[in-house]
């Protein structure tokens, strides 16, 4: 259930779960995740709630979305053969950090603004697309642009932060 | 911005006011200052998380770094979700059982309706005139009779466009509505809506008027299909 794709997103919701195997599912899938560790793999917890709950309710339990991922992030030479350029990569990691550091949404102009500088328009345009398309982003009738749920699955918001911030710090610090 | 002194300052002014739209602006005035209040601590709650960072900081030094090294950060920072996509045997199994008892498919064109044999087209002037829903008389007669008639019943009081068409039979009221479209296409008469009651109002012209610029002009369809026409006629036995 857990790897099977719903309409275009992975994984599935705690109530349907909860349908499958009973009100102690929850129990289970701590059991499931001690087994997943050996492989390197989690049953990641997706909440509908922008800021994680300490202790969730059934309810949000119920909406959460259960998903099966890497634990360690993927190595270079795995992304390389996964069909990413890396200019996509790049252009979709910018957005995402600024949309983060702006309180989860940005007005798309802004962004393409700040993609221009290094990539053409047209290339801009058609990423910013492309992520909305697959689930990275999603957009209002503002223009604004927010994170989608591929977005909170897979990425490591806090840790691409500190990431950015220090890389500045790394390459002073690296040996010439 | 200082709430506590925003307060203070209403708080001074509140004895004076006398008249109630003052009272109103002080109420909005408090709607606004708690609006802020709940923004500010939005933005507190934000900064004393650990993903808060100066967007400034982060544009600067997105804008430093080249592909490669962002791309890397990202990497890092990926987990990537499991998909599996196979058929599960449950899945094979109805869909086995689906072509089984799927029956070919000229078998289930021979079960569907013929088509209509003639195609559905707008009625002209001349199909009515054949099909007698007219008479011989001009259409322009049946026009002014038409218009004397509705200025008559708007003496009264305001005419609906229901009432005006409800006949006793529905092929007799699809004539009248018919041909009051064109009391209001040809300027004898203008279409006036309610739209708290959803009324729709006929209100004659005392004198024709040239129709309305294109752009000016509205079309209202008003549907009258049978069920409605019954429903309309037993009303009209109520009252």
């Amino acid at each position: 259930m857990l790897l099977f794709k719903r309409h275009r997103q992975p994984g599935v919701k705690g109530w349907e779960l909860k349908k499958e195997l009973g009100n102690n599912f929850m129990d289970l899938i701590k059991v499931l995740n001690s087994q997943l560790e050996r492989l390197d793999l989690q049953v990641k917890t997706i909440f509908e709630e922008r800021e994680l709950p300490k202790k969730p309710s059934e309810q949000q339990l119920d909406k959460a979305r259960f998903i099966i991922t890497a634990k360690s992030p993927s190595s270079i030479a795995e992304t390389k053969t996964s069909g990413w350029r890396v200019d996509d990569v790049a252009a979709l990691t910018v957005t995402v950090a600024c949309i983060i550091s702006r309180q989860g949404k940005m007005p798309r102009r802004e962004i393409e603004e700040i993609l221009k500088d290094k990539f053409p328009e047209w290339k801009v345009k058609s990423n910013l697309d492309k992520f909305m398309k697959i689930g990275y982003l999603r957009q209002d009738e503002n223009n604004l642009l927010y994170l989608d749920w591929r977005s909170h699955i897979e990425i490591d918001q806090e840790r691409l932060l500190k990431l950015i911030l220090s890389e500045g710090l790394t390459a002073a610090f690296a040996p010439t | 911005m200082e709430v506590e002194k925003a307060l203070e300052i209403v708080r001074r002014f509140l004895p004076d006011w006398e008249i109630p739209e003052d009272l109103i602006l002080d109420a909005e005035t408090l709607n606004q200052i708690s609006r802020i209040i709940d923004l500010q601590s939005e933005w507190l709650r934000n900064r004393a998380s650990s993903m808060y960072v100066d967007p400034l900081m982060i544009e600067l030094k997105v804008r430093a770094l080249d592909s490669r090294s962002l791309s890397e950060i990202f990497i890092e920072s990926w987990h990537p979700p499991l998909e599996m996509e196979q058929l599960t045997p449950e899945r094979l199994k109805e869909s086995i059982e689906y072509w089984k008892q799927l029956p070919p498919i000229e078998e289930r064109l021979k079960g569907l309706p013929a088509p209509p044999s003639a195609e559905l087209e707008l009625t002209s002037m001349d199909a009515l005139l054949r099909s007698g829903l007219l008479s011989e008389k001009t259409f322009d007669e049946v026009l002014q009779m038409f218009w004397q008639e509705l200025k008559d019943r708007s003496k009264v009081g305001k005419e609906t466009y229901w009432s005006f068409i409800l006949a006793d039979t529905y092929k007799e009221t699809i004539l009248r509505a018919y041909i009051t479209s064109f009391l209001v296409s040809y300027g004898y008469a203008t279409l006036e809506t309610d739209p708290l009651k959803e009324d729709v109002f006929l209100i004659p012209f005392e004198e024709e008027r040239r129709p309305v610029e294109k752009k000016r002009s509205f079309s209202m369809p008003i549907s009258i299909d049978y069920e409605t026409w019954k429903k309309m006629r037993e009303g009209r036995q109520i009252e």
